[in-house]
């Protein structure tokens, strides 16, 4: 019988070809990190880890803030502050190209800057009241309204990554060879695949301008939702990076071929009452009932065996080393107290007697464990409480008159660390500010703020900042039960990771995959 | 209908009123209940479940008197108190402690009684099923009579609903439902809503919503094959209305059928909510739902395995259990029908 060669060859071919990608695929090094899906890609106002991590990988910012806190030039090369601190002049590096070959120049960095203020983005909570202009083809000059000691970590935001000039709707996809093309960026890795609630991958930028000290060719962003799931997916080796595990987690992480990283960070969980007009915490008795219903010392045995710090009833915590100090106001865990507070506010047979008040919980790390410690606790200061736990997705969803997290009586909501104390201050605290959650206006504490972000003497600064320190314990609407150390783990050939504090800053640029 | 004489109808009519013919509903009942306990008695394996799954009833009923502890009380490690500056001690809680006399099941890692919350769960991973099968059933039933025995653009109108209804699969529909429902139902904060509790209303609704139609569709069937027989064309002929000749002539002729139907719904709701417990949209915390102790426990498992398996050897024996005894139901149904 005859066979003709033709066919054959072709089969070779084929076969000799797929063996060839194969062997190439084999030789790259591909980092996956498994982790919730983003929901909100727009980088100017995508704010959670997956959201910021997914930005944090394609764009780039003018100044970053590395896993220790400090600021460090991204874009920048230089910035000079004028002497009355209401000019700021930053100057970009030269030959830095986007994803598309394109130059990058002072117009990108004055688009960026005022699509910030268009959309409103959380960056302003920072940056403050600004203008922007190049002033020549690499540089750019702001004009503040006010002095503003925090505008080099507003430059360095969650939300302050440069995109390029025209970019009206960054992260869109778009069709065909097109798909990606809005997802434009200066940063190390270039979009290559997204399917959304599925995964995403990043492929080393060839003409990436910055030091890549790893050896890492791709990054994988690998999207699942159920933490256990996770965990399992690190330990059969599907992806080599998890981060924001639940504490009593670790026990399971502790095995062979696994590196579990602990860090101190500021991360915390706001217990917020909702004190504007005819809200539950709108008397101040309420509030403070709250706070000495809560037992914090025995929450961090029995949450975190005692690793964790306690809180003060504000967000400024252990990281900052130069304005945390234990306030004397804080509240000892006091049933009695409350019970009696309740009574003069109205409620001689407590708080949610008849109908239990509920307590909507972002069911994130421990939070659902911490509110059933809570609920036995606050029986005990004569309030009553139902949990109703909440997908994180579902707790943050929606416009900000019916997001529940911004809206309900009562609820925990987790809020993760920041470069600086001032960040929370403005963001959830001052009123009117875009996450004030529990609907807290105190004019003094608003005056304290402002008065705070002009300061830039580190002294000074403490004083104000121990001065709103007092106002949270004696009449603010939250309680700030500790602040938690944030746990990470990774395959053990990884090595070069540095998880940051706020685990979407993670910088992947020195990961080296493999021993 | 199938053409029955005058002649044929006089006499059948007479017999009727003797008595032969259609005997009364509580007497065929009590016939069909003393038969069936009879045959069950000669299954082992069936009469076995139907204790097993009798003394899970009366743990519902009775677990929570019967549990040492209340189901969310902490219990302390007197390893680890804190005594404060006002003089007061507090310890923290006794976490993931194995096995004991004291704690025979164990303690999970919030310090409760392992053994006592799997008691006082079994008031709502077995009373809720037992609530909302009954809905089901009963909403099943008196449909499935109606139609079957009415017939017409009716029964074809419903069926077609229903079919709409369970193509869709289950634990979607109930995904849809709940997360549409209890939000709704909390956001309104009406007394009894609150009472009751949010879920604990949804997931009778979505129950009755899963298993009306499987019911009906059974019962259904029945009917179809009952219609039409003499003691009911004697019925119509008495001029019974149709609720009296579904309710008193069709319906003791499904029960049979009836009541392997529900036991299988019910092992089924069982096992609905129960995974919906797990997947945290069922039982709320603290509330010792059993799928909401396996939740609860996974984060656990390798440091405190105890706190997982008995929640889950639980749900595994009742459900087990119940089929069981829906089997052995079953047979009797197929030998019953046989002999006749």
């Amino acid at each position: 019988m005859k066979i003709s060669r033709q066919p054959l060859i072709v089969m070779l071919t084929v076969a000799l070809l797929s063996l060839s990608a194969m062997w190439t695929m084999a030789q790259e090094t591909v980092f996956r990190i498994g982790m919730v899906a983003p929901v909100t890609l727009d980088p100017a106002t995508g704010s959670n880890d997956p959201e910021v991590l997914f930005n944090r990988t394609i764009y780039s910012y003018l100044w970053d803030v590395n896993a220790e806190g400090s600021l460090v030039p991204d874009l920048a090369s230089d910035t000079t502050f004028s002497e009355d601190g209401l000019t700021a002049v930053v100057t970009l590096r030269d030959g830095v190209l986007f994803h598309d070959g394109s130059s990058l120049t002072s117009a990108d960095v004055v688009f960026t800057y005022n699509r910030l203020k268009e959309v409103g983005s959380p960056a302003l909570n920072l940056l403050g009241e600004y203008e922007v202009s190049a002033t020549g083809d690499l540089e750019v000059t702001f004009t503040l309204a006010r002095p503003n000691a925090d505008f080099a970590f507003g430059l360095a935001s969650n939300w302050s990554f440069v995109i390029k000039d025209g970019t009206t709707s960054p992260n869109v996809l778009g069709e065909g060879d097109a798909q990606f093309a809005s997802f434009n960026g200066t940063g190390a890795f270039i979009l290559e695949s997204y399917n959304p609630n599925v995964d995403a991958t990043f492929v080393k930028n060839p003409n990436y301008w910055g030091e890549v000290t790893g050896n890492v060719d791709r990054v994988q962003h690998i999207y699942i939702e159920d933490q256990q799931a996770q965990i399992d997916a690190l330990k059969t080796g599907a992806v080599d990076f998890i981060f924001k595990v639940a504490y009593d987690r670790l026990a399971d992480l502790t095995v062979d071929g696994i590196t579990t990283i602990v860090k101190a960070t500021n991360q915390h969980p706001v217990i917020r009452i909702r004190s504007d007009e005819g809200a539950l915490g709108e008397d101040v008795r309420v509030r403070q009932a709250f706070k000495y219903a809560t037992d914090r010392e025995l929450l961090n045995i029995n949450l975190f065996g005692g690793i964790a710090t306690i809180g003060n009833n504000d967000p400024i915590g252990p990281l900052y080393a130069d304005f945390y100090a234990p306030n004397e106001a804080t509240q000892e865990f006091d049933p009695a107290k409350s019970c009696e507070l309740l009574a003069e506010a109205g409620y001689p047979d407590g708080l949610g007697a008849e109908t239990p008040i509920q307590f909507y919980i972002d069911d994130s790390f421990n939070y659902v464990q911490m509110a059933e410690f809570l609920q036995q606790d606050w029986a005990e200061g004569c309030i009553n409480v139902e949990i109703l736990p909440r997908n994180p997705g579902d707790y943050y969803a929606g416009a900000d008159d019916v997001a529940e997290w911004l809206n309900v009586d009562l609820a925990v909501t987790g809020w993760g660390s920041r470069p600086v104390p001032q960040q929370y201050l403005v963001e959830a605290y001052r009123t009117g500010a875009s996450f004030n959650e529990s609907h807290w206006s105190d004019a003094e504490l608003d005056a304290l703020i402002d008065e705070a972000s002009q300061i830039t003497d580190l002294e000074a600064r403490a004083a104000v900042y121990a001065q709103i320190s007092t106002i949270f314990a004696e009449r603010g609407s939250v309680i700030i039960p500790f602040f938690a150390p944030i746990v990470g783990a990774s395959t053990s050939n990884i090595s070069g990771l540095d998880m940051h504090p706020f685990p979407g800053r993670t910088d992947v640029r020195g990961v080296v995959v493999g021993n | 209908m199938c053409a029955v004489s005058s002649s044929e109808i006089k006499n059948v009519v007479q017999h009727s009123h003797e008595g032969e013919q259609s005997p009364s509903r509580l007497a065929r009942m009590a016939q069909a209940t003393r038969h069936f306990l009879r045959q069950l008695a000669q299954q082992p394996v069936g009469f076995l479940a139907f204790w097993v799954v009798v003394l899970y009833l009366a743990l519902t009923l009775v677990g929570s008197f019967l549990a040492p502890y209340a189901f969310d009380t902490i219990q302390s490690d007197p390893a680890q108190c804190v005594t404060r500056a006002n003089g007061q001690t507090r310890c923290a809680a006794l976490q993931n402690a194995p096995p004991s006399a004291q704690y025979p099941f164990g303690t999970d890692r919030n310090g409760r009684d392992v053994f006592s919350r799997v008691l006082h769960g079994a008031r709502f991973t077995i009373g809720l099923p037992i609530i909302a099968t009954f809905f089901a059933v009963s909403l099943g039933t008196f449909i499935g009579l109606g139609t079957g025995y009415i017939g017409g653009a009716l029964d074809e109108i419903v069926s077609r609903v229903f079919d709409s209804l369970l193509s869709i699969p289950t634990l979607v529909l109930a995904l849809v439902t709940l997360s549409t429902v209890v939000p709704t139902l909390q956001s309104n904060a009406n007394p009894f809503v609150m009472s009751v509790g949010a879920t604990n209303i949804a997931l009778i609704i979505v129950i009755t919503l899963l298993y009306t139609p499987i019911v009906a569709r059974v019962i259904r069937s029945a009917t179809l094959g009952l219609r039409d027989r003499g003691y009911v064309e004697i019925a119509k002929l008495r001029g019974e209305s149709t609720l009296y000749i579904l309710l008193n002539e069709i319906l003791p002729s499904v029960i049979p059928a009836l009541a392997v139907e529900a036991s299988l719904r019910f092992s089924y709701a069982i096992f609905l909510v129960a995974s919906l417990g797990f997947l945290g949209l069922g039982a709320q915390p603290p509330i010792p739902e059993w799928g909401r102790l396996v939740l609860d426990a996974r984060a656990t498992a390798s440091t405190a395995p105890h706190a997982l398996w008995f929640p889950i050897i639980a749900i595994a024996t009742l459900i087990i259990s119940v089929n069981l005894l829906s089997d052995a139901l079953q047979r009797l149904l197929r030998t019953s029908n046989n002999t006749q």
